[in-house]
């Protein structure tokens, strides 16, 4: 797992501008939303020197002004109070406040588009841990309180979340070694049992909320690693309708791998392409692209694939997958992920 | 810089351009290593060899030696086993062989973890090489498939060059997307020679992350053989995996790599007789001289 201090939000040092808070001060809090959107730019320092009822009352009218502000600014605008608060915790400073901004705003992105409460749902599961690993345990377990709140009736999360936790106890349990060799899925071993319940997991989420398609996305691989293809394919391309563009992601990445396996390479290239699209910073999506066309004589193609997706100096890299595991791994990757989700 | 070709290099280009006017029927490139005795054996012709391509004895258009300049891609591990005595004799151990490079070759540099990076592109400064090095520091997963897919794919695309690809690691892959055996597959298509060096202790437990992204079938770190993916890669190039006990013997490790690498022929032909499309199984000997010939298994067109 990547630990918060070494990796601790990869992107941070492109976007962080080093404005004064005097020229800070001078920037409308609106002004300072839509650079976060249009170009990835956090000013934190203006929004930590903002005195703290003009920005409750900016967002207030942000949330109030519908038709001046849409969801996805709000949502922006949620982001860019919690990268504010991730500096000053990274400082050692409290940011309840910060906090406090970013869920009215989510809140409300909510209120406009109903589908952003997955969007929000990963902001809590996302932000806790995070907090926690940055020392604010106090504030890191008043939003596990106030997500456990929000979600106490939605069974279908809960059975989602457990998957989760199951899965993985199946992948790190050792590899049968049988008389044949090692088999990844021995059907009578620990492995293969933890995998069985979480399937079961899964598809009572999917049972009580259809629309839960990140079950669908962990569902499919369980049923891919048994064997069923055409089941497996089925959820992935339920998945790939998902709110949340790792998800997408995933999904078009495993899809186009069960593609590319049964020599369906047309289907696969685009699914991988596709992929490529949902999330850029990615790695699995390139080298899969790049090994598709070099599979299919396209060496020239290969290798500029990987030269402008992987290979380039001083590249950084957001790979969906290393948050696949349970919502309390990875958080650093997770918070990334949001970050780019809300960029234009 | 300026780059004068060795004579051996012209004649080698010479073979490759008159094949490619033959019907688009391409020359092929077999990397080959003689010991006798465990000695590299030196001065052989193409007399000396016989190649068999699918069955079919083909005539050898010319034998290459050490004169030709090398291309090494290396590939590190510097996954978070690695770090602090071994990533530190690791420098020191590619330093070493980078400063051993001659002024035609050229070298690039790929770090892996959990993602793939490259730390160096392609270029002939070996002084470079050290800067590079001083860059890279360790934690995470490692994605050993990935990366030796990447160093495959992103060979050295010139023509007359032999393309060495060095791979380091410590452990066995926890985090890769691609499955072992399309990374396998890939190095028998290609004419990049494999070497590889793994660090680790007589026997070592595989432990495994969540994290093998495929995940449609296997997540075999070894083969029904009990061969190892570095055994299998640099096998399957007609290469050779080094394996260590102790990270002050990397320098060392590396050297030898480098040095047996210098002393193989490159033997260029034109396949004549078989099918071009499709797997090419590769028998190469020695007539009647004595002497152990190592060479990648076939090609695949």
């Amino acid at each position: 797992m990547r630990s918060y201090g070494s990796a601790a939000l990869i992107l941070i040092s492109v976007c962080l501008s080093g404005s004064s808070p005097t020229v800070a001060q001078s920037s409308s809090y609106r002004a300072l939303v839509e650079s976060y959107r249009e170009l990835g730019r956090a000013d934190t320092q203006a929004l930590l020197a903002m005195p703290r009822e003009e920005l409750t009352t900016a967002v207030d009218q942000a949330v109030r002004n519908t038709a001046a502000w849409p969801w996805e600014d709000l949502r922006a605008a949620a982001m860019l109070h919690s990268e504010t608060c991730v500096t000053a915790a990274d400082k050692g400073r409290t940011c309840e406040f910060q906090i406090m901004q970013a869920e009215r705003l989510l809140e409300r992105t909510i209120g406009l588009s109903p589908r952003q409460e997955d969007f929000v749902w990963r902001w809590y599961h996302a932000m806790a841990p995070m907090l926690n690993a940055l020392g604010q345990k106090s504030l890191a377990r008043g939003i596990e309180t106030q997500a456990a709140e929000k979600w106490r009736l939605d069974r279908a999360r809960a059975a989602y979340v457990q998957g989760l936790e199951v899965e993985s106890k199946g992948a790190h349990e050792p590899i049968t070694q049988t008389s044949a060799g090692p088999n990844a899925y021995d059907k009578a071993g620990a492995r293969a049992g933890h995998f069985a319940q979480a399937g079961e997991l899964f598809t009572r989420a999917l049972q009580q909320r259809p629309d839960l398609t990140a079950a669908a996305l962990h569902l499919g691989r369980i049923r891919m690693l048994q064997g069923n293809a055409g089941q497996a394919a089925a959820l992935f391309r339920s998945a790939l309708t998902d709110v949340d563009p790792a998800v997408r992601y995933l999904a078009a990445l495993f899809l186009g791998s069960l593609e590319e396996r049964e020599g369906r390479f047309e289907a696969a290239e685009k699914l991988y392409r596709d992929a490529l699209e949902y999330v850029s910073y990615g790695q699995s999506a390139p080298l899969a692209l790049s090994e598709l066309l070099s599979r299919t004589g396209r060496e020239v193609e290969a290798r500029s694939v990987l030269a402008a997706r992987v290979l380039r100096m001083n590249a950084e890299v957001l790979e969906p997958f290393w948050a696949y595991g349970p919502t309390d791994e990875a958080p650093a990757t997770r918070f990334d992920l949001l970050r780019v989700e809300v960029w234009k | 810089m300026e780059v004068k070709a060795p004579i051996a290099v012209l004649i080698a280009l010479a073979a490759m351009q008159t094949a490619q006017f033959r019907a688009g029927v391409e020359a092929v490139r077999v990397d080959v290593l003689v010991v006798d005795g465990g000695k590299p054996l030196a001065d052989l012709t193409a007399d000396d060899f016989e190649l068999r391509d699918n069955g079919v004895v083909q005539t050898i258009e010319s034998v290459g030696i050490s004169d030709v300049p090398i291309s090494m891609m290396v590939a590190l591990d510097t996954s978070e086993s690695v770090a602090g005595h071994t990533l530190q004799e690791l420098k020191e151990g590619v330093s070493a062989a980078a400063a051993a490079l001659r002024p035609a070759d050229r070298a690039a540099l790929i770090a892996f973890a959990s993602d793939v990076r490259l730390t160096m592109d392609w270029g002939n400064d070996a002084a470079a090489v050290p800067d590079a090095l001083s860059r890279l520091s360790a934690g995470g997963g490692t994605a050993l498939w990935d990366a030796a897919q990447a160093a495959l794919t992103f060979s050295d695309d010139a023509p007359t060059v032999r393309r060495l690809v060095l791979v380091f690691s410590d452990g066995d892959d926890t985090s890769s997307w691609l499955p072992r055996d399309w990374v396998l597959e890939k190095a028998r298509r290609t004419d990049v020679v494999v070497y590889a060096v793994e660090i680790r202790a007589p026997y070592t437990r595989p432990t495994y992350a969540l994290h093998n992204r495929a995940g449609t079938e296997s997540f075999k770190a070894v083969s029904d053989d009990g061969s190892s993916f570095l055994d299998e890669l640099a096998d399957s190039t007609g290469g050779a995996r080094f394996r260590i006990t102790d990270a002050v013997e990397l320098r060392k490790a590396f050297a030898r790599v480098l040095t047996e690498f210098r002393t193989r022929y490159l033997i260029t032909y034109t396949a004549q007789g078989v099918d071009q499309k499709g797997w090419h199984a590769l028998e190469v000997k020695l007539k009647t001289k004595k002497g152990k010939v190592t060479a990648r298994r076939g090609y695949m067109r």
